[in-house]
Formats: structure tokens, C-alpha cells, sequence
């Protein structure tokens, strides 16, 4: 069985009268290690593909298993365990809690795991040695994005899950994040799944997700990927 | 048609976020139903008791005279300036025992004509059972108020006075009651005081004007023109009153001295017929003395005489006694001259016999011879001699003869001369017998005579003592009336009405209550509309920004949120106004009910009040609004579209107290810091929440305030238990029973009287009281310094006054205080101590200085005792007390705490009213602050949910904020309270009651306990919300 496996995946939203097929008929699989592109246009089923397997939305049916673990059974408090040890998620518009400095928001997220990574470290490691008493405020975009993705992964996580991490950056600041996600991934061997409409970021991928329509139109394999450092969109 | 669209945006809006507008909507109606319901308390109650008084004609101007009035002088008001309708009536005092109990009855009369539409009948009655008399002795009597036994309708009631002055104001003393009824007159419960008996009227009653045998009126009750259009509180009516009362002043400048001439002359006839009488008195006084003197002088002359006679009488049988004593010794001395002489004749009688019998024998002897035959010549010398002899004796014979017939002569003279001696002596004895009986009666006479001159003298006396005494009244007359002085009528308004002050010093009271808590609620609505508001128009930034993208003008996109907030406002005002203007007169109504005996509250929609509560919330909620959106309509539209950075984290103050900050908990900083982030909302909340536990705390401080006076004045500063009413002295029997050791641990006398204070500051109604003994009174009474704590020396040179007093009139240690010592009598007195006390005012003075003072004798009429035995022992000793002559009543001061208690009751309405009101504070405050806290933070509750955070650790994220902010707004609530509580309780405390000024622990602990309580609450509700948080949340971009 593969680190991640969709199998025949289907969500529904029942909103009045209509029902929306968010999500249907979506399989695909993906392995430990990797680093996933999903990508997709608009209402292709991105967000509730990442909803699902972040653990924040149930799937109307089908399968969903991440590690051997089969989330789509998973109650509300398994949920929560989940996403506490086992998911690390970073936002396109970052979510840092304002009022914490950059070392506290890590800890926020750490303090409540298992097994959690130096806070102050993970920061060193995004390259945030000097800012970590900043607030978020005082921070740039990228910095405080930088400062996200070591929140996500300070929790020590099976899974990072990016949703358009560059969405609100500028293109060198994108670029930056993109590049320590990659270098995460490499270097860690973490399993990292950015979510994305930009069709460029697939050729730094080792696996690419094509989203349409709510379905998996093709899942390819990348075996020379690029840098992103080299990535030019 | 143009602006449809837009309209139709606010509409949605509404809908949208109910909760948003439900908050403001009850907020609101919290803040103005506050203002326009406490506000109307008062002038509901000024409303109630002005058409109360109108209805029941109720006087406005009270005249009164110590020479009464004339039905000239009742004209010449008729016609005064500004006057409408004229009553003149009477009015006395008198003792009953009602109720086994003696008390003070403040008479009235009704007019003759009771009809209805007798304009000139005024402070009619109300009729609460039965009729108005009709005939005379039938009377009206008050209502019996809580604590009094019953008089039924038809009962009989004795009046009586003491001094028997009830004679001449009234001609039946018996009076059959025939109804009760209620008075605008009398609308407090309190009637006043009065002259005789315990000093307070403890009942009202009416009787018929014919009832009353006064000359002259007493009383002249009147109305004034146009008066009944005014409210009687209001200060219109007063400027009318007043201007009428000046006019009648100038009318008393005319008539008083009239009726004073008057007055005057008719004492000075009345003292002329008295000396004229007197003199009168006097010379048939000196009269019938004299005419006694002469009838005793002539029977001491009579008795003289007599006993002249009686000497003389006397004298004469003496002297016949004398002479009868002569005459019986010659007698005696006869009579042995008769006996010689018969004895003389005897013998010469015997010697003739035998001469007789021996010439008989010599003749027989001769014969014989003869016979013998012897020569008769022999014989014949023999016969010679015989002749001889016989010759001789015949010769004897006619001598002796003659003797014997002069001897019985002699016997018969004597014998007759013994008949008139016996006589005499007969006559003598009888005389004798009459002289005696004679000086008997003379000495009977005498001791009558002396009597007789006893009784004189003692008449005498008498007389002279009457003469002098009725001179001497005479002469007090004649001062009297040169010490009569010339007095104006008192021409009184409602102010000297001790119901009318009471009602409007509660009302007033209400009215400045009703200043003070509004106040916190407008500041506690306009934070929450404010906080509200600028949620709201942060929310809608982009819809701000696309209005202005669109070409709306400021004002048009203001408006749309200042209409928002005036819908909920006018929504709110219009709910909270039409509820609590209803609830809140009527509970304060029922509480004040127990103090006053009027008809039901009215309680009309005030425009007023009902206008500016709207326009006070509105006006608030409107700026509040105004300021919300000014500073985002100052933005460029673009600025607007893009989401706002959102507010950067700081440092806070505590972190920089590192020993602190190191050892807090990492939640608790983040905690911490959420708190200082937001200083609007940190400010509302704490100003909800510790205006939530202000009021409560004052809701039961009021309370513990009210129970103290009970407890501390009952329990804590009178000692005594036992009040024991005296005419005088205590009785012997009495003071035995005082003096058992098994009922009775100590007892002192003391003197209790109803009297006025006064200072320049104001005049109170009070009581003066002097212990016989100044140094032991401290055993009975606790005399304490209420801010120190320190007892209140109390020895022979102390005036102690109490705390109320001490503060109303503004007097202190050193001070002085003038006091009514008797009728009309003022004295100053310098207080040398005030001390801690509830009920009542009372001025403490030491019978030293009140005798040097008032130069009076101090009337002791009372012993306080206490009473140590329990139970049945206890009602034992007060029948055995009761049976002692001279003992009036025996009161044990528990039934009076527990009457007390009973008054007391009606105030747990206000405190049920505050703590009400706080809860429904509480929970708007706390509510909407969550809600906000939660809706402005929901993508960093998203974000936390997101990092894995169970549901309890989420909730805890935002409890943490509010339980701290509920620990700190409880603290300064409490400190709030007391605040509150102390203006409160000097509020709505009564002239004579001071409250007591402490809060029990509990109370605070009870007023945290219940804000915390409100808090769960609230918190538990939003848990739910927080549940229900959509972690997608997160994933959007900041609005």
C-alpha cells in the first residue's frame, strides 16, 4: 500500500435544494518522501481534496489512508489526533497568531505534540535565526510564511501540506518558499503536498496531480525534477 | 426606487446577523427601559399622589391659631386673593385603649354636609369599609395598620385625656364606629406627633362636626384657585402656594389682632365677673362669719346667765336649807321641852293618881271604919282630914287639867311646825334636783359652745384660704392675660404634611436614583454598540470599499449603518421602555405600599420619558456608530478591498516584569497578550462585568444594610430587652419583681420624650432621653463611635446625639444642638459625643446638665430592663408587671425588631430588582463580548483548530481571556459596590432609619460567586458556537 492512496473519493455539498459534486470518482496514490504538486483550476476540487486529507472534512465516500491509517473512518476525535501529530498545514495567507512572536507561534503548534522539533531550531533551519522574538507584524510576507512552514514543522508531521504557499507572495519571495519547501522535503525526506493552480510549480515535483472537474485527470511521475531554484513562471 | 437596492443591503444586514442585532436591540432596551422606567417611578408616584390629594379634595393651605377662628375670620379668607374653597373645622387630640394598648387619637370633624358636590369639603376620607357617621357619636376610623390588634366595624371606643381637657373640645366621649377609611391627609403611615399620652398619633378618626362643643374653629383647611391643574410636587404649584400664602399672611395682619382684642377683652370680662364674684363670695364669706360669731357670743352670754341664776338658786336653798335646819333644831328643842314638860305632867299626874287612890283608900278605910262601927266622930278628924285632902287634890286637878290641855297645845303646834319642815325639805330637795339638772345642761351647753367656736374658726380658715386662692387665680388670670401675646395665624402649606414630605422625599429619593443607573447602562449600551458597530464595519470593509468604488458619498454609506443602529436602537429603546416602565414603578410601588396608604399607582407612557429614554439610546448607539465608521469611511477605496492588517501583536507591560512572565504557562501569555490586544473590548467587559457585580453587591449589601439595623440596634447597642412603660415612680410591687434575680439582671429609670431638633442646618423629629443615673447607663445602651469603634464616654456632663441626626443636621462633637425641652421651649445643648444608632434619632443627656440646662426635673416614664428569663417565665414576669398599679406597658424589644423586620421586607423587591438587572447586564455584556471576541478571531480559532487543538483546548484558548477578565472586572465590581451600595443606601434610606453602612463578607462573596456564575453561563452557550467553528475558516483570506 502507498504512504497516500484516494480510492474512488467522492464529496458532497447539500446546500438547499442543490447538491454539489465537489469532489468524485477521485483515486490516486503517492508515496512517502515525495514532493506532490496538486494542481488545478478553480473549483477543480483543490481545497476540498485538501480539506479531506488534511482531516478537516469527512469524504461522502470512498477511501482515503495516509500511512496505513484509514482517515476516511476516522471519528471527529481521531480527527483531531490526526491533525495534531500527524499533518503539518501551511496557509496561503499564512494564519500566524498575531499576537505571538515568530518562536511562539512554532510553539503554539509544538507544545501540543507528541514529539515535537526545536522550536527555535526549525526556525534557524527556514533561516529566521534573527527574528524569531518578532511579531508576525514586523515580519515580511515571506518571512512570516517561512515562519508558518516551521510552525507545520516543528510538529514533527507525516505529512506537510502547503495550500498555494505562494498565493500572497511576491515572485523572488515565492520563489524563496518554494525552495525551502523543496529542501524540506529533500533534506528531511518529509512528504510534502503543495496545492496550487499555477501550472508552473509541476516541474519541480516528483509527482505531479492533475485536478479537473473534481477528479484526478492524470497522476505523473517526475523522475528528474527541477530545482526550484531554477523554476521560472 | 433609486435607493432599493441599498435598503435592501441594510435589511439583509439585520438579518444576517441576527445575534449581532439582538445584542444591541437588548443592550439598548436595558439602558433606556432603565433610564425611562426609574425615571418614571417618580413621577408615577408624584402623579398617584397628586390626583390622590385632588381627588380627595385634599386642603392646600392649613391655617391654624391658638385662638382659633370666627366665622368672621373664615370670611374674610373666603374672599382672600387666590383662595377657592374654604373648610373650617375642629380638630383635637385624645387617649383610647385600643388594643390593650393607650393610644394617641388625632380627632377630626367632618362638615355637616357630606355630599358629594360640597365643593367645601375637603381632605375627604376614603371609605375602605362601612360609612360615614351620620349621626352624632358614630366616627370613621383609620384603616389598622400591620401589627395592630382589630376594631371591628360597630365597636364602641372610649376617648379620654388625662386631664380632662377632652371635656371641653368634644361633648361625647363614647363613639360607635361605623367605618374606616383611609386619608390623602394621612398618606404616610406615620401620623406625627402630639401633646399628650405616648406623643405619637397611632390613629386617625372622624366624627361629626356637631360632635365638637369648641366656640371657635380650629383648623381652617383651603384650596387654592387653579392649584388641583398643577402637580403638587412640581415647583409651579409651590410659586402658587406660596403666592397665596402671602396673601393670607396679610389677611391674618387684620384679622389675628381682631380675634386677639377679642380674646383678650372676653378674659378680661371673664376676670372682671371673677373678681366681682369674688368680692361677692367674700362678703357673705365675712357675713355669715359673723353673724356664726354673734349667735355663739349671745349662747356664751345665756350661759353666763344661767349660771348666774343657777348660783342664786343656790344661794336660796342654801339658806332654806339653813333656815329648815334652824327650824328643826327649835323644832327638835320643842320637842324635848314637850317631852320634859309631859314627862313633868306625867309625874305630877301619877303623883294626883296615887294622892287620888291613897284619898280613895283613906275614904274606903273610913268607911270601914264607919262600917266597924266606929263612931263617925272619932272618925271625924280622920274624916277632916279626909275632906282636907280631897280638897286640896280637887283643887290639883283643874291644874293639872289645864296643863295637860297646854301641853297638847303645845304638841299640836309642834306637830305642825314638823309638817312644814318636812315640807320645806321636800321643796328643798326638789329645787336641789333642779339646780343640778340645770348645771348639767349648762355644761352640755358649754362643750357646744366650744364647739360651736371650733367650728368658727375652722370656717374661718377655710374660708379665708378659698378667698385667697380665688384672688390668687384671679391674679394668675390677670397675668395671664397680660402675657397673652398677639399671634398671627400659622398659614401652612403641604410642607408641614408629614405624609406629603415623606411621599415626596421617596419620590425624590427615586428620582435621584434614577440619575445615577441609567448613567452606567448608557455607558455600559454605548460600549457594546460601539465594540458592535466597529465589528460590524470592519466585517464589511470591502463592502465599504465597493460602495465608495461605486460612487456612494460617505454620508450615504453612514447611513446605512447608522440606520442598522437606529433600527436596533428605536427596536430596543421601544421594548426595554414599554416593559420596564410598567415592572419597575409597580415593584417599587409594592415595596412602598407598606409605608403608605394610597390608591394604586398610575403609570402612564411619560412623552417625556418615553421620548428621551428613545433619544438617549438612540443618540447613544447613533455616535457610538458614528465613530465606528468615520475612521474606515476616511479610507481609500482600494485600501478598503484589501483585507486590513490585522492588529500587530505587542509586547505587553507584563513581560517586561521578567521573574513573572518566565513563569507563566505559554497559554497564559498568549492569553495575557489577547487581553491588552484589544483595549475597547477589554474595557466594555470589564465595565460589564463589574457593573454586573456592583449591582449585585449592592443589591445585597442594601440588604445586609437593612438587616443590620435590626440586628445591630435590637441585638448589639440596646442591651436592655424589656421596655416598661411608668406614670411615675416604679411601684414597690413592681420593683420587686424588677429586682428578682431569676427574671431580671439589671433595670435603670429612664425618661423618654418626642421633641424637635434643630440647628441652622434643619429640624428633625426626635426624642430626648435622660437616664436617671448617667453613669450606668452604658450598661443598657452602647454608646460607640461608628468610625473608630471606641465606646462613647457617658457620664454627668454628656449630651450624646445620634449618628442619623449627627449627619443630617450637620452636627458634631463640640457643636450645639437647640432643642423643644417643653411646649414652645427651646434650649441649646452642646453635644459632647455621637454615637452609632439606627432607629429613631435620639439626643442622650445626662440628668446633671438637663437640669442645669432646661431647668426642669427630668419625667421619668420608663425602665429598661433586662429580662434574662425565657419563655413562659418571660410573659409571666410581664403579666405580673402589668398587674402593678402605675404600670402602663411592658414591651420586649424582639416584637419590636420582628415589626420592623416585617417594614423591612418590602425592600428585598430592590434588591431582587438589582440582581436582576445584573444578571440581564451580565449576560448581555459577556455574551456580545464573546461573541465578538469569537467572530473577529474566528480564523485564528480556525487556524488552532486546524494545528490539532481539541474542542475543550479551543474553548479554553478564549475562556482563559474571559475568566481572567472576570476575576479582574469582579474585583474592581466589588469595589465598584461599595461605592454604589453607600450612595444607594443613603438614597432610599428613610428620614429616621440609618441604614447600616457595611457589607457582610458574604455578600461579596455571594455578588463574585453569581458574576462568575453569569460568566459560565455565557461561556457554556458559546462553546457550542466554538464547536461549530468551520476550520475552512482558515484557509480564506482575512475579510
Amino acid at each position: 500500500m502507498s504512504f497516500i492512496e484516494f480510492r474512488n473519493v467522492e464529496k458532497k455539498y447539500v446546500m438547499g435544494e442543490v447538491t454539489i459534486n465537489a469532489v468524485s470518482n477521485l483515486s490516486f496514490e503517492a508515496e512517502k518522501g515525495e514532493f506532490i504538486v496538486i494542481v488545478g483550476p478553480s473549483g477543480a476540487g483543490k481545497t476540498t481534496l485538501l480539506n479531506m486529507l488534511g482531516g478537516m472534512d469527512t469524504c461522502t465516500s470512498g477511501e482515503i489512508y495516509l500511512d496505513g491509517q484509514k482517515v476516511s473512518s476516522f471519528s471527529e476525535k481521531q480527527l483531531v489526533n490526526y491533525r495534531r501529530h500527524d499533518v503539518g498545514f501551511v496557509f496561503q495567507f499564512y494564519n500566524l497568531v498575531q499576537n505571538l512572536t515568530a518562536l511562539e507561534n512554532v510553539e503554539l503548534a509544538a507544545q501540543i505534540c507528541r514529539d515535537p522539533l526545536d522550536a527555535a531550531q526549525v526556525l534557524c533551519d527556514v533561516g529566521l535565526s534573527e527574528r524569531i522574538n518578532n511579531f508576525p507584524a514586523q515580519l515580511s510576507g515571506g518571512e512570516q510564511q517561512r515562519v508558518a512552514i516551521a510552525r507545520a514543522l516543528a510538529k514533527n508531521p507525516k505529512l506537510l501540506l502547503c495550500d498555494e504557499p505562494t498565493g500572497a507572495l511576491d515572485y523572488a519571495t515565492g520563489k524563496a518558499i518554494l525552495e525551502l519547501l523543496q529542501k524540506t522535503c529533500h533534506e528531511t525526506g518529509r512528504t510534502v503536498i503543495i496545492i496550487t493552480h499555477n501550472q508552473a510549480f509541476t516541474a519541480i515535483a516528483d509527482r505531479v496531480i492533475k485536478l479537473k472537474n473534481g477528479t484526478a485527470t492524470s497522476v505523473t511521475t517526475n523522475d528528474s525534477p527541477l530545482s526550484a531554484q531554477t523554476l521560472e513562471w | 426606487m433609486k435607493r432599493k437596492s441599498f435598503n435592501k443591503d441594510i435589511l439583509r444586514s439585520i438579518l444576517k446577523s441576527k445575534s449581532r442585532f439582538i445584542a444591541i436591540v437588548a443592550i439598548v432596551a436595558l439602558g433606556a427601559g432603565f433610564f425611562s422606567g426609574l425615571g418614571a417611578i417618580s413621577y408615577d408616584m408624584k402623579l398617584t399622589g397628586d390626583s390622590y390629594y385632588d381627588g380627595t379634595n385634599m386642603m392646600d393651605i392649613h391655617l391654624l391659631s391658638p385662638y382659633g377662628f370666627t366665622e368672621d375670620d373664615i370670611d374674610a379668607i373666603k374672599s382672600a386673593d387666590g383662595i377657592e374653597d374654604v373648610m373650617a373645622g375642629y380638630s383635637t387630640d385624645a387617649v383610647s385603649t385600643l388594643d390593650g394598648k393607650d393610644m394617641v387619637v388625632r380627632i377630626h370633624s367632618l362638615p355637616s354636609d357630606m355630599s358629594e358636590d360640597n365643593a367645601n369639603w375637603l381632605n375627604r376620607p376614603t371609605l375602605t369599609e362601612g360609612r360615614l357617621p351620620e349621626k352624632s357619636g358614630e366616627c370613621v376610623l383609620s384603616a389598622a395598620l400591620t401589627g395592630m390588634g382589630d376594631v371591628a366595624l360597630g365597636d364602641t371606643i372610649v376617648l379620654g385625656n388625662e386631664d380632662g381637657s377632652l371635656d371641653d373640645a368634644i361633648s361625647t366621649t363614647k363613639f360607635k364606629v361605623v367605618g374606616f377609611a383611609d386619608s390623602s391627609y394621612y398618606i404616610a403611615i406615620t401620623y406625627g406627633t402630639s401633646n399628650i399620652g405616648s406623643g405619637t398619633i397611632e390613629r386617625f378618626m372622624y366624627i361629626p362636626e356637631s360632635d365638637f362643643c369648641t366656640e371657635v374653629y380650629t383648623d381652617v383647611f383651603a384650596t387654592v384657585t387653579d392649584a388641583r391643574a398643577l402637580n403638587c410636587f412640581e415647583s409651579d404649584y409651590e410659586i402658587l402656594i406660596d403666592k397665596t400664602v402671602e396673601n393670607l399672611e396679610d389677611v391674618s395682619a387684620v384679622r389675628a389682632p381682631i380675634r386677639f382684642d377679642e380674646v383678650k377683652s372676653d378674659a378680661m370680662t371673664a376676670i372682671e365677673d371673677a373678681e366681682d364674684e369674688y368680692e361677692d363670695a367674700k362678703h357673705k364669706a365675712e357675713v355669715s362669719l359673723s353673724d356664726a360669731l354673734e349667735a355663739l357670743e349671745e349662747a356664751e352670754d345665756e350661759i353666763t346667765d344661767n349660771e348666774k341664776l343657777l348660783d342664786d338658786s343656790q344661794k336660796r336653798i342654801n339658806s332654806g336649807w339653813n333656815q329648815y335646819n334652824a327650824g328643826m333644831s327649835a323644832y327638835n328643842d320643842g320637842l324635848a321641852q314637850y317631852d320634859a314638860q309631859v314627862t313633868d305632867y306625867n309625874f305630877a299626874k301619877q303623883q294626883y293618881d296615887a294622892a287620888v287612890s291613897q284619898l280613895e283608900g283613906g275614904y274606903a278605910q273610913y268607911e270601914a271604919l264607919i262600917a266597924s262601927g266606929v263612931s263617925p266622930d272619932s272618925l271625924a278628924e280622920m274624916k277632916a282630914q279626909l275632906d282636907g285632902t280631897k280638897a286640896v287634890l280637887d283643887t290639883q286637878k283643874p291644874q293639872l287639867d289645864a296643863y295637860k290641855a297646854a301641853l297638847d297645845k303645845a304638841k299640836a303646834t309642834l306637830d305642825s311646825t314638823k309638817q312644814q319642815l318636812d315640807d320645806a325639805k321636800t321643796e328643798l330637795v326638789v329645787s336641789q334636783k333642779k339646780i343640778d339638772d340645770g348645771r348639767k345642761e349648762l355644761e352640755d351647753a358649754k362643750i357646744e359652745l366650744a364647739d360651736g367656736w371650733h367650728e368658727y374658726d375652722e370656717a374661718k380658715l377655710e374660708a379665708e384660704q378659698k378667698l385667697a386662692d380665688a384672688k390668687d387665680e384671679i391674679e394668675d388670670a390677670k397675668k395671664s392675660v397680660d402675657e397673652l401675646e398677639m399671634s398671627e395665624w400659622y398659614v401652612l402649606d403641604r410642607n408641614t404634611n408629614i405624609g406629603y414630605v415623606s411621599f415626596e422625599g421617596d419620590a425624590n429619593r427615586m428620582a435621584s436614583l434614577a440619575t445615577v443607573f441609567p448613567v452606567m447602562f448608557f455607558l455600559v449600551a454605548a460600549l457594546v454598540a460601539l465594540t458592535t458597530m466597529t465589528r460590524m464595519v470592519d466585517e464589511e470593509r470591502m463592502t465599504i470599499g465597493t460602495y465608495k468604488a461605486l460612487g456612494y458619498s460617505n454620508a450615504r454609506i453612514m447611513s446605512k449603518y447608522l440606520l442598522y443602529a437606529f433600527a436596533a436602537s428605536v427596536l430596543g429603546s421601544v421594548i426595554g421602555i414599554a416593559v420596564l416602565m410598567k415592572v419597575l414603578p409597580a415593584v417599587v410601588w409594592a415595596a412602598y405600599g407598606i409605608l403608605y396608604k394610597a390608591p394604586p399607582i398610575q403609570m402612564p407612557y411619560n412623552p417625556t420619558l418615553v421620548i428621551s429614554g428613545i433619544a438617549a439610546a438612540t443618540a447613544c448607539t447613533m455616535l457610538s456608530t458614528y465613530f465606528a465608521c468615520r475612521s474606515a469611511l476616511k479610507e481609500q477605496p482600494s485600501a478598503l478591498m484589501r483585507p486590513r492588517a490585522p492588529k500587530a501583536g505587542k509586547r505587553i507591560l507584563l513581560e517586561r516584569i521578567g521573574f513573572i512572565w518566565k513563569r507563566l504557562k505559554f497559554s497564559y501569555k498568549v492569553t495575557f497578550r489577547n487581553i491588552f490586544r484589544y483595549k475597547k473590548r477589554l474595557f466594555m467587559t470589564l465595565a460589564g462585568i463589574s457593573g454586573c457585580t456592583a449591582l449585585l453587591l449592592t443589591g445585597f449589601g442594601v440588604k445586609d444594610s437593612v438587616s443590620d439595623i435590626v440586628h445591630c440596634q435590637f441585638d448589639e447597642l440596646y442591651k436592655y430587652n424589656t421596655m416598661i412603660a411608668i406614670d411615675e415612680d416604679v411601684p414597690e410591687d413592681a420593683e420587686t419583681i424588677l429586682n428578682d434575680d431569676s427574671i431580671f439582671s439589671g433595670w435603670t429609670v429612664t425618661s423618654q420624650k418626642s421633641t424637635e431638633f434643630s440647628n441652622d442646618n434643619g429640624l428633625l423629629s426626635g426624642y430626648i432621653f435622660i437616664p436617671s443615673d448617667a453613669k450606668t447607663i452604658p450598661d443598657f445602651i452602647e454608646f460607640v463611635n461608628m468610625d473608630s469603634g471606641e465606646a462613647v464616654e457617658f457620664d454627668e456632663h454628656s449630651v450624646v446625639l445620634t449618628q442619623k441626626a449627627s449627619d443630617t443636621l450637620g452636627i458634631g462633637v463640640g457643636d450645639s444642638i437647640s432643642v423643644e425641652v417643653e411646649d414652645g421651649r427651646y434650649c441649646d445643648f452642646t453635644v459632647t459625643g455621637v454615637t452609632e444608632h439606627y432607629v429613631y434619632h435620639y439626643l442622650y443627656i445626662a440628668p446633671e446638665v438637663w437640669r442645669d440646662t432646661a431647668k426642669l426635673e427630668p419625667q421619668y416614664n420608663q425602665v429598661l430592663a433586662q429580662c434574662i428569663a425565657e419563655g413562659e417565665n418571660k410573659d409571666a414576669a410581664a403579666d405580673d408587671l402589668l398587674d402593678c398599679e402605675g404600670i402602663g406597658t411592658v414591651q420586649f424589644t424582639d416584637s419590636i425588631s420582628k415589626s420592623f423586620d416585617d417594614m423591612i421586607e418590602s425592600l428585598n423587591y430592590v434588591t431582587l430588582v438589582l440582581i436582576v438587572c445584573a444578571g440581564a447586564l451580565a449576560f448581555v455584556v459577556l455574551y456580545n463580548l464573546t461573541n465578538i471576541n469569537i467572530t473577529e478571531r474566528k480564523r485564528e480559532l480556525a487556524t488552532i483548530k486546524v494545528l490539532g487543538f481539541y474542542n475543550s483546548e479551543v474553548s479554553a484558548y478564549i475562556y482563559r481571556e474571559t475568566a481572567i477578565l472576570t476575576v479582574i472586572g469582579c474585583a474592581l465590581g466589588l469595589a465598584l459596590g461599595i461605592v454604589m451600595h453607600s450612595f444607594v443606601t443613603k438614597t432610599v434610606e428613610v428620614d429616621a432609619v440609618m441604614f447600616g453602612r457595611g457589607i457582610e463578607p458574604l455578600s461579596f462573596v455571594w455578588a463574585a460567586a453569581m458574576t462568575i456564575v453569569f460568566s459560565v453561563i455565557v461561556n457554556l452557550v458559546m462553546h457550542k458556537r466554538l464547536k461549530s467553528i468551520d476550520m475552512v475558516e482558515s484557509l480564506k483570506s482575512a475579510e
